[in-house]
């Protein structure tokens, strides 16, 4: 990997330097930057949904003489209509954004950290420890993603938990790979070896100096997870496997198409579809940045 | 390099192995005996027993899985609880109906999409069209296959009504063969494929494009360009380079587009390999499901073989330990 | 993860009750709380309705201080795991479909209902109960046979070990500018079984196939292994009789039948039958067929055929059902259900005729008025009309096409390919469908068909009476009818019989209207008591 020519080895605190100065980095990027802001924004609404959601995302909107309002266009009551079962359209949008950002958040830390420990005790260790675990990593690999979140959810019961696991069993393999990668290189670094040398404790090296020179490459892992995470929930809620008890955007498209609506009701099809869409690509946006940013053969000559 | 391919084979076998086992262990582990499927009205004892030895599920579970592996290396997968006929023979068609769909949509997605990027790495640097393409491109990423589908369905089937947006062909059409070379059948095809197109545009441009702007800084360019050949040329010749890390790309994508096709499917009521395995596990249709899980992680063993060995093939620099 | 996950719930679980129970000792008249209860209702492979219901009655029953986990599960791990494997863990919202043979009451008030029965998921076990259940079997007698079906719901009644919630009103969209005389079969849905609404469809234009909009494949054409599409088969293989929507059985290949004893049945065959490949029809083929099956019981078909010892040659064209002890539902169950194979077709197979692929071996040959012409393996199948069948209808086919979602049903709808459509495309759409579009017409089946609540009545607090009776009264029929099946679906009655079987509904029953307050009230008297929290407490012992 030759964008870590960029870092010196860390000195005293300066422990997040790299990731500061990436940050940085990425502010540079207008795209970056909007990705960021629209992600930042994502964020906000999901903490004050439930102050910005009119009802209940699951309540029943009647009329006056007790009708159910189904599949009402968008209106000043009901900003983005009514679903088939009379719910309010823009509440479930709203109410949505928390579980795509908890399954994408939640998943994409607990993926983070078990790739780097199986990435680093790889990389850095090598040997018989390095064999099995990459061994472990290809049988991961050769395993279908979809299908197996299909039977796997299906086996332990649609909960959010459960989702989450099961992202984090899929997405560990390709980061602990990358993660190897890079410490493969690390690892053969002068001050490593002098470290070595000089009789400091493994943990020691781990943490000082393979550790911060890594941080860039897990976080743009970890940015990564959280789109594949989102996306996968999407998917499994959009197939009829997403926790019942909460609302998300792809069960919103899962209700929408098991009740024949999709080809009518536009304004409960397309504004999940659009959510899903932008939350997503600001992510991918946020990463293709750090490539960019972080390779200098990619990087703009200014 | 000859042990170099051994090695590789070896560990892809094992692998193999290993995913088969969990999958037998992980499906058994479902809370459900097959037989009780079919008991609502109530089943004797007797028939019972009878339906479990022909599902080969007597036994222990130690039994039933050295029964499995060994009748799985006589190429059986074991029979469908649901068509009762070989889990094989129910899967082939629809193996075939998603290649339809695979295949052409990854080539041409591949061919589009690298296209694309050789426009867009090859356009000024900050420029509009680079900075178009790259956006487009994330935001097309970003796209969940089945909200694409979705799209597609919404306006050129329902709004347009250009092509229908289900099944494989219409019912009055015809068998065997031929069914695949109608009009009719292209005419279903087209949403589906495309959705699937649209799922390896961005993927390929943007990796096409790093691919040529990394050229761009080589020093052979610019003897290329020294030796006066138009700037078409050039970008050729920057493209062509790039086109390594794409195509042992192509492999491993092909194996995971196969799996995850399994939404465009759905959406497009398409009866392939990827739906009929979601139907399986909803019909708890175990020989089925592990027939169709096994052969798509066996692809993806394959594919990833492919591709390392084309890639040790075609770039010097790979070392062999 | 997963153990950062479960460590963090143990701890979660752990505060929780830490905090109950410091709060039930401050609160000294409170028992044990009463913990969260799982609701298991069919996922969404059975359509959205379900899941709004069991949200709707949660809703209500939360009221009562009560918590709900929702588990939603696929259908056929609900039947292997809730309705015939027993585990239902607390409660469930799901239905039974409104199958012909289950307008004769046997269904919900033995196999669901009385001791030992596998369907029995919700484990009640009242033995007075059962007695009634094994006497009005055998009561070949109609009018002392009411009388026992009108006890036991009675005894149902007082002993809420379960109770109905809605009953499902179907419906059928069919293409009015190319069919006429669709009809309703009321009380039972759109079932192959009838005569209505397929057979007497008349097509008004040149495409004389009609083309049936439907969900999933048929998963074999051997009727011995036959399960979930009992009715397509009944179109390629003929039945002795059919059952009317008034739940009567009345002729169909038989042209008569008659009682000779307790235990005989002497039954007489049309005289105009052949099979598909040309060979008439005769008692022969009948008899083969059901001492075949006798003899090997296919395990898909034990149920049904249990109480058959056997069939006996008359003359070429009579014959006699043996039945090992005397049997109320023969008509209704067994008549209905046996259908004929020809014996020159099947007498010289060697291997297991219960298993044999009969569309590799060129034999799915029957009698019936349609003759199996082409399977594509989940998207469509295709039987041409058997012109010489004495009710062959007045077209020349009928396809059946596995679309498996319901989009694609309403596109077909709408574009022309598909004809009539009956399931999966939720009833409000099709209505909704037939109210926008000119050329589709809508037809409302009001069926016995039964969306119920049941308890596990082995575990408390099910095990308490009033505790059940109290859950009952707070149960939303009404809500779940209107927001959850919107409005395609009606409040049920009493007891374990759905009020559409008509005689067999025993309308004398007290009605238990829908009173959160009074379902507090019966809780409060009962001792239980509630926290500051709201949650409901056992009360102390």
């Amino acid at each position: 990997m030759s964008q870590s020519e960029m870092y010196r080895a860390p000195r005293g605190l300066r422990f997040l330097a790299p990731m500061l100065s990436t940050f940085r980095l990425l502010l540079r990027d207008r795209f970056a930057f909007w990705g960021l802001t629209i992600f930042a924004l994502f964020i906000l609404v999901a903490m004050i949904a439930p102050w910005i959601a009119p009802y209940d995302p699951f309540a029943p909107m009647m009329t006056e003489s007790g009708r159910l309002i189904r599949l009402a266009p968008p209106s000043a009551e009901h900003w983005l209509g009514t679903t088939a079962f009379g719910n309010d359209v823009f509440s479930q949008l709203v109410m949505g954004s928390r579980v795509a950002l908890r399954v994408g958040l939640v998943a994409a830390i607990a993926v983070g950290f078990i790739s780097t420990l199986v990435g680093v005790i790889s990389g850095y260790f090598g040997g018989i420890i390095d064999d099995i675990l990459m061994r472990m990593t290809d049988v991961a690999l050769s395993i279908p993603t979809l299908p197996f979140a299909i039977v796997a959810v299906g086996l332990l019961g649609p909960s959010i938990d459960n989702i989450i696991l099961v992202i984090t069993l899929l997405f560990w393999r390709n980061g602990a790979r990358i993660i190897r990668s890079v410490v493969l290189t690390e690892r053969e670094r002068v001050f490593v070896k002098w470290a070595r040398a000089a009789g400091a404790s493994h943990l020691h090296i781990i943490l000082r100096h393979i550790l911060p020179n890594i941080l860039r490459v897990v976080f743009l892992w970890v940015t990564m997870s959280v789109a594949f995470a989102v996306l996968t929930e999407a998917s499994l809620s959009f197939l009829g496997l997403g926790d019942p008890s909460i609302t998300s955007w792809g069960q919103m498209l899962n209700t929408a198409f098991a009740s024949g609506a999709l080809r009518t009701a536009w304004w409960w099809v397309a504004p999940p579809s659009l959510m899903l869409i932008t939350l997503i690509s600001s992510l991918y946006l946020i990463g293709r940045a750090y490539e960019e940013q972080t390779n200098p053969r990619l990087r703009e000559r200014t | 390099m000859r042990a170099y391919i051994l090695r590789r084979l070896l560990q892809s076998m094992l692998v193999v192995f290993v995913v088969t086992t969990i999958m037998f262990f992980m499906f058994r582990v479902m809370p459900a005996d097959p037989t009780t499927m079919f008991l609502e009205g109530g089943m004797t004892e007797e028939a019972r027993q009878v339906l479990l030895e022909e599902w080969g599920l007597n036994g222990t579970l130690w039994e039933q899985y050295v029964r499995y592996m060994g009748n799985l290396l006589t190429g059986d997968f074991g029979n469908s609880f649901f068509y009762r006929k070989p889990a094989w023979d129910v899967l082939w068609p629809f193996i075939i109906n998603t290649l339809w769909i695979a295949v052409p949509g990854l080539l041409l997605g591949a061919v589009i999409g690298s296209g694309l990027g050789m426009i867009v790495g090859w356009a000024p640097r900050g420029g509009k069209v680079e900075r178009s393409g790259i956006l487009l491109a994330t935001i097309i990423r970003g796209a969940p296959s089945f909200v694409v589908g979705i799209m597609l369905l919404a306006i050129f089937s329902s709004w347009l009504n250009w092509v229908p947006g289900y099944g494989m062909g219409d019912p009055q059409g015809a068998t065997g063969l031929m069914r695949y070379l109608n009009w009719d059948f292209a005419h279903h095809l087209i949403l589906p494929l495309c959705a699937v197109i649209i799922f390896f545009i961005p993927e390929n441009l943007l990796l096409m494009r790093s691919g040529v702007v990394e050229a761009r800084t080589e020093d052979y360019i610019e003897l290329v360009r020294a030796k006066g050949v138009s700037e078409g040329r050039v970008a050729w010749h920057a493209g062509r380079n790039s086109m390594l890390p794409l195509i042992t790309w192509l492999f491993p994508a092909l194996a995971e587009t196969i799996a995850g096709i399994v939404v465009v499917e759905i959406v497009f009521s398409w009866p392939g390999v990827g739906r009929e395995l979601v139907l399986a596990v909803v019909r708890q249709d175990y020989p089925v499901a592990q027939a169709a899980f096994f052969l798509m992680s066996i692809m993806i063993v394959l594919a990833n073989l492919a591709a390392d060995l084309t890639y040790s093939k075609l770039d010097p620099r790979v070392v062999y330990k | 993860m997963k153990f950062a996950i479960k460590t963090v719930a143990a701890g979660a679980i752990g505060t929780t009750s830490l905090l109950c129970a410091t709060m039930a000792m401050s609160q000294e008249k409170l028992g044990e709380i009463v913990p969260e209860l799982s609701l298991s209702y069919y996922a969404a492979d059975m359509g959205p309705v379900y899941e709004q219901s069991a949200r709707v009655l949660s809703q209500e029953w939360a009221k009562l201080g009560l918590k709900f986990q929702m588990r939603p599960i696929q259908f056929s791990t609900f039947v292997s795991d809730i309705i015939v494997g027993g585990k239902l863990e607390d409660m469930a919202v799901f239905s039974v479909g409104a199958d012909p043979d289950r307008i004769d009451p046997t269904f919900y008030l033995n196999n669901i209902s009385a001791c030992g029965q596998r369907a029995n998921g919700s484990s009640w076990c009242d033995d007075e109960y059962t007695k009634m259940a094994e006497k009005q079997l055998t009561l070949v007698d109609s009018d002392e046979r009411l009388k026992t079906v009108h006890a036991m719901q009675e005894r149902f009644q007082s002993q809420i070990p379960w109770w109905p919630v809605t009953n499902t009103v179907y419906g059928i969209l069919y293409n009015s500018d190319k069919w006429e005389n669709v009809t309703n079969p009321s009380p039972v849905a759109a079932h192959e079984n009838l005569v209505d609404p397929w057979l007497a469809a008349r097509p008004l234009t040149d495409d004389r196939i009609l083309d049936w909009a439907y969900l999933e494949d048929v998963s074999t054409y051997n009727p011995m292994s036959e399960e979930g599409a009992t009715g397509w088969m009944r179109f390629v293989y003929d039945t002795f009789a059919k059952i009317g929507a008034d739940g009567e059985s009345r002729p169909w290949a038989a042209e008569s039948w008659e009682f000779t004893d307790d235990t005989t049945v002497r039954v007489k065959l049309r005289e105009d039958m052949t099979f598909h490949d040309g060979e008439a029809v005769n008692a022969d083929d009948a008899v083969f067929t059901i001492n075949k099956i006798v003899e090997i019981q296919p395990p898909t078909m034990s149920s049904r055929i249990g109480n058959i010892a056997g069939a006996t040659k008359i003359d070429d064209y009579t014959f006699e059902f043996n039945l090992k002890k005397p049997d109320a539902t023969f008509e209704t169950i067994a008549l209905t259900y046996l259908f004929i194979l020809p014996e020159h077709l099947w007498a010289d197979y060697e291997g297991d005729m219960a298993n044999r692929d009969v569309i590799a071996d060129g034999v799915a040959i029957g009698s019936g008025p349609f003759m199996f012409k082409e399977w594509r393996v989940n998207e469509l199948h295709d039987l041409r009309t058997h012109t010489s069948h004495f009710a062959a209808p007045a077209y020349d086919g009928i396809r059946r096409l596995a679309l498996g979602q319901a989009d694609a049903i309403r596109a077909t709808m709408m574009d022309g390919t598909a004809d009539i459509a009956t399931t999966v495309l939720p009833v409000a759409a099709m209505s909704d469908l037939g109210a926008q579009e000119d050329f589709l017409d809508f037809i409302e089946i009001p069926s016995h068909g039964t969306m119920m609540t049941w308890l596990n009545n082995k575990k408390a607090p099910f095990t308490d009476l009033e505790f059940r009776r109290a859950l009952k009264t707070a149960t939303a029929r009404q809500r779940a009818a209107v927001e959850g099946w919107l409005g395609f679906a009606v409040p049920a009655g009493e007891g374990n019989v759905p009020r559409q079987t008509g005689k067999w509904y025993n309308s004398d029953l007290e009605p238990v209207a829908f009173d959160v307050d009074a379902a507090r009230k019966i809780l409060e008297d009962a001792g239980y008591g509630w926290d500051d929290d709201g949650r409901l407490h056992y009360p102390v012992n």
